[in-house]
């Protein structure tokens, strides 16, 4: 089953808003989780919580450290939902 | 900047006189199910308002007991960012809504402070068992390895005292102590400690708890005989020294009393509501729930703080109990009292907090001390309420049903624990 982007965009900005206090509306793909939500590493440990939760997916530990930016885990996420 | 005796004698720590120094209180705060805030929770008290009612923050309907004191009307948002209010258990947003409301009433600059002298000691039986139990029936119900992060931190019971440093950059002694019943007597005596040593110059020191759930509740529950039953009139429910009691109403709760050395206080022109000074503690080493039946390890906390304080018995103007409403406890404590006291047993006025705001475990002490202050402060006394049917073997006079004006000059209140564990505290007014 193949999950549409913007569905994915606007969950993982949703949770975003959740767990680092700031407004969705304030979120955009290119914001960065660190200087531009505040978030620390419990924050985004929290993030890639629910976000596991959501897809019935595990993401690996080593990942975490490779999301940056909102579009990161975007892009992960529709890697990982939609394999070739 | 507070430069330590230790600096001022050019580092010579051979001759340094450490004189044990002098604690007052100089703010309040208290989040209570008769009351959120002192001003309200003091109105409550006085005019002898009880905050128990019906349960509905779980479904109890399949326990023997389903009153409870809850609090009501709370919105952790009024004294904490958005973000912490959804992050911490509901004993920390309790917990850092009264330290708000202490360091207020206190009117402390903390910019203007040490901070590396200001400490947290905070009394918690239970911590964040809420979230504990919500997340092993998620995980159960998900048929999930998978544990949501913030269990760790939510769950611990020291979140308490370290979400108060961080919120406020408090760097001095940083404890929450687990003595059940009695946790909130201990932190708020191991904080005049901690002061008297020259260990702090203040410390945010008094109880948070949220037992209110299903499981934990339950638990209290399977004691049998320990919680009221009277679910039908659960405003009567907690009638501490009543013949017709039947056990303590759970409640939830905290207090924060801000700590401060005497002449801090004096040099920054600050209220002072009392001042303590005893602070006696002792194990009877006898059970884990009963108390001893004749009272004799409470009165010995009672003698180990009056001893401490250099007073006469007849010194002592009131006593808050610990007055939890069980058959046991209230018959224990008023031999207690007649052991410590005497004769004078009879004329020294008793009341029970709890008749009004049932048994806030860890923050029952905290709440409690809250109250002896403002007794001094107001000097009435509140009444323990409920009080209709004379038990021959508690027949002490509790100051039943109304408020009572009387000259308070030195207040003591009681805290018996789980585990035969005993702490009292002496309050006198400042001068």
């Amino acid at each position: 089953m193949t999950q549409d982007i913007e569905e994915i965009e606007k969950k993982v900005i949703e949770i975003l808003a959740d767990k680092s206090g700031v407004d969705g509306e304030k979120i955009h793909l290119r914001s960065s989780l660190v200087d531009d939500l505040g978030m620390d590493s419990l924050d985004a440990v929290e993030t890639v919580f629910e976000v596991e939760e959501r897809y019935g997916i595990d993401i690996p530990d080593d990942q975490i450290q490779e999301f940056k930016i909102v579009q990161d885990i975007v892009n992960y996420l529709v890697s990982r939902l939609n394999p070739p | 900047m507070v430069v330590s005796p230790l600096a001022r004698a050019g580092g010579d720590f051979r001759e340094i006189e450490m004189k044990k120094r002098r604690v007052v209180v100089t703010g309040l705060g208290v989040v209570a199910s008769n009351g959120v805030g002192t001003d309200n929770f003091w109105e409550a008290n006085i005019n002898g308002v009880s905050g128990v009612d019906r349960i509905t923050l779980f479904d109890a309907s399949h326990y023997q007991s389903r009153i409870a004191a809850q609090i009501k009307e709370f919105d952790p948002r009024e004294y904490m960012p958005d973000k912490i209010a959804k992050k911490v258990d509901r004993f920390v947003q309790f917990g850092l809504a009264s330290t708000k409301m202490a360091i207020d009433d206190s009117q402390l600059d903390l910019g203007k402070e040490d901070r590396e002298k200001i400490g947290v000691i905070v009394g918690s039986g239970l911590g964040g068992v809420l979230f504990h139990e919500e997340q092993i029936m998620s995980a159960y119900e998900r048929d999930s390895h998978r544990f949501n992060p913030l269990c760790v931190p939510r769950i611990t019971p020291n979140a308490v005292a370290a979400h108060i440093a961080i919120q406020y950059g408090l760097l001095g002694p940083n404890l929450v102590i687990s003595t059940a019943c009695a946790s909130g007597n201990h932190a708020i005596g191991e904080a005049f400690r901690k002061i008297q040593n020259h260990e702090a110059d203040v410390v945010v020191s008094g109880g948070a708890e949220a037992p209110l759930t299903q499981f934990t509740f339950g638990a209290y529950c399977a004691l049998r005989g320990v919680l009221s039953t009277k679910n039908d009139l659960p405003h009567e429910a907690s009638r501490p020294f009543d013949r017709e009691r039947d056990g303590f109403v759970m409640g939830e709760g905290s207090a924060m009393l801000l700590l401060e050395e005497s002449n801090h206080a004096l040099n920054r022109g600050a209220h002072i509501y009392a001042e303590i000074i005893g602070y006696g503690q002792t194990s009877g080493a006898y059970h884990m729930v009963m108390p001893q039946p004749e009272g004799e390890e409470a009165a010995a906390a009672m003698i180990l703080t009056l001893r401490e304080a250099g007073l006469k018995l007849s010194d002592v103007d009131y006593i808050n109990a610990h007055g939890t409403s069980t058959l046991a406890n209230d018959i224990a404590e008023t031999k207690a009292i007649k052991r410590v006291f005497g004769e004078y047993a009879y004329d020294v006025p008793i009341s029970a907090t709890k008749s009004m705001v049932g048994h806030a475990i860890g923050a029952a002490g905290a709440i409690e001390a809250v109250a002896s202050c403002l007794v001094i402060e107001h000097q009435i006394i509140p009444p323990t309420i409920n009080y209709e049917h004379p038990d021959p073997e508690c027949d002490l006079d509790y100051v039943p049903n109304g408020p009572r004006k009387a000259k308070v000059d030195i207040a003591l209140s009681n805290s018996f624990g789980f585990g035969s564990v005993n702490a009292c505290i002496l309050f006198r007014r400042y001068a």
